[in-house]
């Protein structure tokens, strides 16, 4: 079948509470629907092979890799993007953890990191950092935020569970989270530390 | 910076008025737009009207194009056009055609293969159609007759007598487009450069040496993986051209482009957003030259062009390497000659590998004090995707030899390695390899620090083997490496107070990720007193942004930091000349400051107020900063670089015997970084080269063969790129300051500096676990499994 006897074909689909009406051909993935009919840029094409995470998206609630599901299975499962993540005048909490942590750098990644790292404390309130290191590893950051990306999840899930690991209350990001913080120090008076464990 | 700027709840942007933002971390603009969904880039563009190309590759490493038959492509409803390098041959003679031929050094590479492929993965056509589903539907009915050629996929076999010829000709250009560049190039074989350099009296100083010791060290190709593929959209109107597109180096774009098509730069509107990744993928015209010619093609209709990963992968990769080192030294460890011959593959076309082999070159003599050099660096076509310059610059490939080496020396003195580089590390007041004095630097401390920080005990090789467990050893190694950043290089820089005292900095650094926005935004606002929150920084467009040399090299807080500050001094100087013709007094009587101008006592007039009552509209001043430097063409002497870069590592490792893995338990990179404008994006450009460093140590190695020669491993299922389970289990960053202070500090840049150090650290390392040096990377367990096989059988080994 080629494109010119692929017919678009009307399909209805529930993106960020919306019920929108798209036309993609049949092969078209939930990717090519969100970027090409729908102007979300948010899912971005990484690898289209599953293999990076930047493409992700909550189908029902769970992360999936738009670039590899065909529009036309998604059904009325609810889909939401990066876009549809934030209430009026309040991000999420994951967002906002990834801005107070400076968790990017070119930022292309961001969206699938947040995305992941949402529906996994919405389902695992307590998840541990081996827990969310685990989650997160399907997510691929090229330029290698990593530590700053796991600081920021981890005090995600402190801010909406409301108190750290060791039971105290939550009251506002760690300059520097789980960690000491890091500034520049001088020749030989001995090195400022990141400490990624 | 945008409205958003200033929600998140620390690192406050404004803090007290005269505060300085260099320094701090101040908030980034952008940062809600990166969290939303809402940070553009090119990929995100589609103009109205655009026209979809899908490409047509060779799978054959080398072959004749016996013919390409587009018939079907061509008749295909919706397809607008099919281009071929046979259409390519016949332009060239309309006198406002295309010319075919293109690349920043030597313009060696068609747009579209033209009677012969070079590597698989070649463009051989183009489809453009109105949308991209037909464009690939039409470009898979194109039938190209291919008559297959012996192929080479490694720098040694590529000289090797009898290798087949990649390019009977090499063709330059009239003018070098490099001021830094020095090219030897010869038909004939497969060099297409040569860089030598000469210091001393390399013979008298092995004759002298007490001890000489030869190694061969290998490195693979890697992919940069920029999660961003290339992107490109242009338009060709009239005689202008418009493109748009995802590279860190708009100018370049722009003189390629224009030489594409026969036009005055001028003509040329090269406009970049944010970039997805680059890491040295997007600093030459790679996708720019071909999107340009189909919209030439199409004139008047905007053409689009997005690769898919498996294209990333055929489109530019790091050098493969062969580095041959030879030293000779004292008992007392005494470094007295090196001969250092590197053999790089710059895969089927010139690309930047004239360049990147030289400062390979010069490089491979390492951060040591070495009085008798002598290096020969060869860029060697392959059969293979395109080399050019990958984060460090071919640094990472020769700092894997001289590394690895040097350890090898510790280990022939029985010496421990740190000592061993605390006697031969060079030193403020020495000479580094090209004979420019070495100043700034602080390698000795920051090696102390990383030798601390993982705990390193002094003594030789095996002194830090732990047997954690039957077959479970562990091993500790260090590294030191240098690296240049280019010279010469000029950046220029237009900063416009609007009539609200708005500033705008109008450049054309490319955001790819390193924070050069929110930097370029902090010096602005210290340099110029306008509040940072009133800064924003231009995304470039050559129409509109001033002119920069190029987004690469670590050089941009450097050289256009440098132009930022001064900008801001003539931008106040600027104000007190206006503000003093308006008051009555000499300009040299106003003081301005943190968004004030006083003369005499009392409050003064803000920026705003000095524009309006003196009816300016707004100030505009430029500035330029340039580097001066340069090597003599026969023995590579002079000045390489602005400032030495450089950086320590020391690293803990943990090797399976069994099974050949190697766990990184904990790693140090220590780099040192002059000044720290944003400490958080410092960390993560910091932390970055972590990653990479680990990727080329442990996984990456972009594979060659089958039978027509094609890469087997171009997708992310098969090239692994390190995940956060892939990083250190504990690791650490440092950047060291000037031990005088901010004030007069110089900037060094921090993108690349620790990256080399990481894969030697870690070599090192494996080599004490193991009680045997592994001369290729990456270590991957097959390979790691078999040096520990050898390494037990004494007898099987050398």
């Amino acid at each position: 079948m080629t494109a010119n006897d692929d017919p678009r074909q009307p399909l209805r689909l529930v993106v960020n509470d919306d019920e929108v009406e798209v036309r993609p051909r049949g092969h078209h993935t939930l990717l090519d629907v969100l970027r090409r009919e729908l102007d979300l840029f948010g899912a971005r094409p990484g690898c289209t092979a599953g293999a990076c995470g930047s493409c992700t998206v909550l189908v029902d609630g769970a992360p999936a890799s738009s670039c590899l599901l065909p529009a036309q299975v998604v059904g009325a499962r609810p889909v939401r993007t990066v876009e549809g993540l934030a209430r009026p005048g309040e991000l999420h909490p994951v967002q906002q953890a990834f801005i107070d942590h400076t968790a990017f750098q070119c930022s292309y990644c961001t969206p699938g990191f947040i995305l992941t790292a949402v529906s996994l404390l919405e389902r695992e309130p307590d998840a541990s950092r081996d827990r969310i290191r685990a989650e997160l590893s399907g997510n691929l950051c090229r330029c290698g935020s990593y530590v700053k990306i796991m600081d920021a999840v981890l005090d995600a899930r402190d801010r909406m569970r409301g108190h750290h690991d060791d039971g105290t209350p939550y009251t506002g990001p760690a300059a520097g989270y789980a960690r000491p913080s890091c500034s520049a120090s001088s020749a030989g008076a001995g090195a400022a530390q990141a400490a990624h464990s | 910076m945008t409205p958003e700027a200033g929600t998140a709840p620390r690192a406050r942007a404004g803090g007290h008025p005269g505060m300085k933002a260099a320094g701090r971390r101040v908030d980034v603009g952008d940062a809600r737009d990166r969290t939303i969904g809402r940070y553009p880039y090119v990929i995100d563009r589609v103009p109205a009207g655009c026209l979809h190309a899908v490409l047509v590759r060779s799978p054959h490493a080398h072959a004749d194009l016996r013919s390409v038959d587009v018939t079907a492509a061509r008749a295909t409803r919706g397809v607008v056009a099919v281009v071929t390098g046979e259409d390519l041959t016949r332009w060239q003679d309309q006198p406002d055609g295309p010319f075919p031929y293109y690349g920043p050094v030597l313009p060696d590479r068609p747009v579209l293969a033209i009677g012969r492929v070079r590597f698989a993965g070649e463009p051989v056509a183009a489809v453009i159609a109105r949308d991209v589903d037909t464009a690939r539907e039409a470009a898979a009915t194109i039938t190209v007759d291919y008559d297959a050629l012996p192929a080479v996929f490694t720098p040694d076999a590529a000289m090797a007598p009898g290798a087949p010829i990649l390019h009977e000709h090499v063709p330059t250009r009239d003018v070098m487009t490099f001021p830094d560049l020095v090219l030897h190039t010869e038909d004939g074989g497969n060099v297409c450069n040569h860089f030598r350099l000469r210091r001393g009296d390399v013979d008298a100083g092995f004759a002298a040496s007490d001890h000489i010791l030869s190694h061969e060290f290998r490195t693979p190709q890697q992919q940069h993986v920029p999660l961003e593929p290339h992107v490109t959209i242009a338009t060709v109107r009239g005689d202008t051209v418009d493109i748009q597109t995802s590279a860190a180096s708009p100018f370049t774009v722009r003189s390629q482009v224009a030489e594409t098509l026969k036009l005055p730069e001028s003509r040329v509107r090269v406009r970049v957003l944010n970039v997805g990744g680059a890491y040295g993928a997007k600093t030459y015209p790679r996708l720019e030259p071909l999107v340009a010619v189909l919209a030439w093609a199409v004139r008047g209709r905007p053409v689009r062009v997005e690769l898919t990963r498996a294209e990333e992968f055929a489109t530019v990769a790091r050098h493969s390497s062969v580095v041959r080192i030879r030293t000779g030294f004292r008992s007392d460890g005494t470094l007295l000659a090196r001969r250092v011959e590197v053999l790089w593959g710059a895969g089927a076309y010139a690309d930047i590998s004239p360049r990147t082999i030289k400062n390979g070159g010069y490089s491979s003599a390492g951060p040591y004090d070495i009085p008798n050099v002598s290096i020969d660096s060869y860029a060697v076509y392959t059969n293979t995707t395109p080399s050019g310059g990958f984060r460090g610059y071919a640094i990472p490939q020769v700092a894997w030899a001289y590394e690895n080496h040097t350890d090898l020396i510790a280990e022939h003195l029985d010496l421990d390695p740190a000592e061993l580089r605390h006697r031969i590390l060079l030193r403020p007041g020495d000479a580094f390899a090209t004979g420019q004095t070495i100043e700034d630097f602080h390698l000795a401390a920051l090696l102390d620090t990383a030798c601390d920080r993982i705990g390193w005990k002094p003594g030789p090789a095996s002194a830090r083997r732990v047997v954690v467990a039957p077959g479970i050893v562990r091993g500790k190694g260090v590294s030191t490496i240098l690296k240049t950043t280019v010279t010469p290089s000029t950046s220029t820089v237009a900063l416009k107070l609007d009539e609200d005292a708005n500033l705008t900095v109008v450049c054309s650094t490319v955001e790819i990720g390193q924070g050069a926005r929110t930097v370029l935004a902090q010096l602005a606002a210290d340099a110029t007193g306008v509040p940072l929150e009133r800064v924003h920084v231009t995304y470039p467009d050559s129409a509109v942004t001033a002119w920069d040399q190029t987004t690469s090299s670590s050089r941009s807080t450097l050289m256009m930091g440098v132009a930022v500050e001064r900008a801001g001094e003539r931008l106040r100087g600027e104000l007190a000349r206006r503000a003093g013709a308006l008051l009555g007094v000499p300009a040299t009587a106003v003081d301005v400051r943190a968004d004030r101008i006083r003369s005499g006592l009392g409050p003064g007039l803000s920026y705003a107020e000095l524009i309006s009552r003196a009816k300016l509209g707004g100030v505009t001043v430029s500035e330029v900063h340039a580097s001066d430097g340069g090597l003599d063409p026969e023995t590579g002497q002079g000045v390489v670089t602005p400032h030495f870069y450089h950086a320590a590592a020391a690293a803990e490792v943990e090797v399976d015997l069994e099974t050949g893995t190697v766990r990184v338990v904990d790693l140090h990179v220590e780099s040192y970084a002059g000044r720290v404008i944003h400490p958080t994006f410092a960390e993560l450009q910091c932390e970055g080269n972590v990653a990479f460093g680990v990727g080329q140590a442990l996984s990456e190695a972009m594979v060659w063969g089958g039978e027509s020669g094609a890469l087997l491993n171009d997708s992310l299922l098969d090239y692994r790129i390190p995940s956060v389970r892939d990083l250190p289990e504990t690791f650490t960053i440092g950047m060291t300051e000037d031990p005088a202070g901010p004030d007069g500090a110089r900037i060094h840049g921090l993108g690349e500096t620790g990256s080399p150090a990481v894969p030697a650290a870690i070599g090192n390392a494996v080599a004490e676990a193991l009680g045997a040096h592994i001369h290729e990377l990456p270590l991957h367990p097959e390979r790691v499994w078999k040096a520990a096989q050898a390494a037990a059988e004494p007898s099987a080994g050398t």
